[in-house]
């Protein structure tokens, strides 16, 4: 890549950059995220689901709560749901120390909100905010 | 800007070399946004360094960009799942994601 204006280095100007991380703005950013989280999450010991190469779940029989972890993404959206709020607080402190995270609430994920009752049991997932967007 | 230049450099995201002969350098630029608080204020100016990626031939300056992403059928399979063994949620959303990933995998292909 050339060197980025403004900033191009006085003793080399005619050298270029060779790039070894991602940027934006190549054909292949997305697809290089992805492979990078993929990794993350099979270090954490998650496995993609078959049905949703973007799911990935743990099961993990050895533990004796039979802890169940489920993640989902979506480029840089992501939720994750434990059984064990430890291990939830383990994948979120993990995740900032190697990417850098900000948390938000659970009340709004890749264009759903989601409505959480305070009956235990129930979530209604809707999408009223599009409506004025297209009448 | 020179914060984002600085993190380029501080990730090691590029190194300086002189051009092969007979290749073509892609072009770059930097994109300049301001972003509002809901109420109209300027929160702050934003900059952001671009490849223009669309020069690039497949096959020849990368091979794969397929990449999946969640189907929203399995999105709300997973609130299923997590409301029937009462799981704790939490979302997140991961910074400059993309900066993150290394560009050549250890078989050198893109």
């Amino acid at each position: 890549m050339e060197q980025p204006e403004g900033f191009e280095d006085a003793d080399w100007p005619l050298y270029v950059c060779l790039l070894l991380k991602n940027l934006y703005g190549l054909k292949q950013s997305a697809r290089r995220w992805n492979k990078t989280f993929d990794k993350f999450a099979h270090e954490f010991n998650l496995l993609p689901s078959i049905a949703d190469p973007c799911v990935y779940y743990s099961n993990d029989e050895q533990h004796s709560d039979k802890v169940k972890t489920i993640l989902g993404i979506f480029m840089d959206d992501g939720i994750v749901c434990s059984t064990n709020a430890a291990k939830l607080e383990d994948i979120l402190q993990y995740l900032d120390n190697v990417f850098k995270i900000t948390r938000g609430d659970m009340g709004y994920y890749i264009g759903l909100e989601v409505y959480q009752s305070p009956q235990p049991g129930i979530i209604f997932l809707h999408q009223h905010m599009y409506i004025p967007t297209y009448s | 800007m020179a914060k984002e230049f600085a993190s380029s450099i501080a990730n090691e995201t590029w190194i300086f070399k002189p051009l092969p002969e007979g290749r073509k350098a892609v072009k770059c630029k930097w994109i300049f946004k301001i972003r509002y608080k809901p109420s109209g204020e300027v929160e702050h100016f934003k900059a952001r360094l671009v490849a223009k990626g669309f020069s690039r031939v497949a096959g020849v300056d990368f091979n794969e960009t397929y990449v999946p992403v969640i189907k929203y059928d399995a999105v709300r399979a997973v609130f299923v799942i997590s409301n029937e063994h009462g799981m704790f949620k939490a979302q997140f959303d991961i910074c400059t994601a993309y900066l993150n990933a290394d560009l050549m995998d250890i078989h050198g292909t893109t």
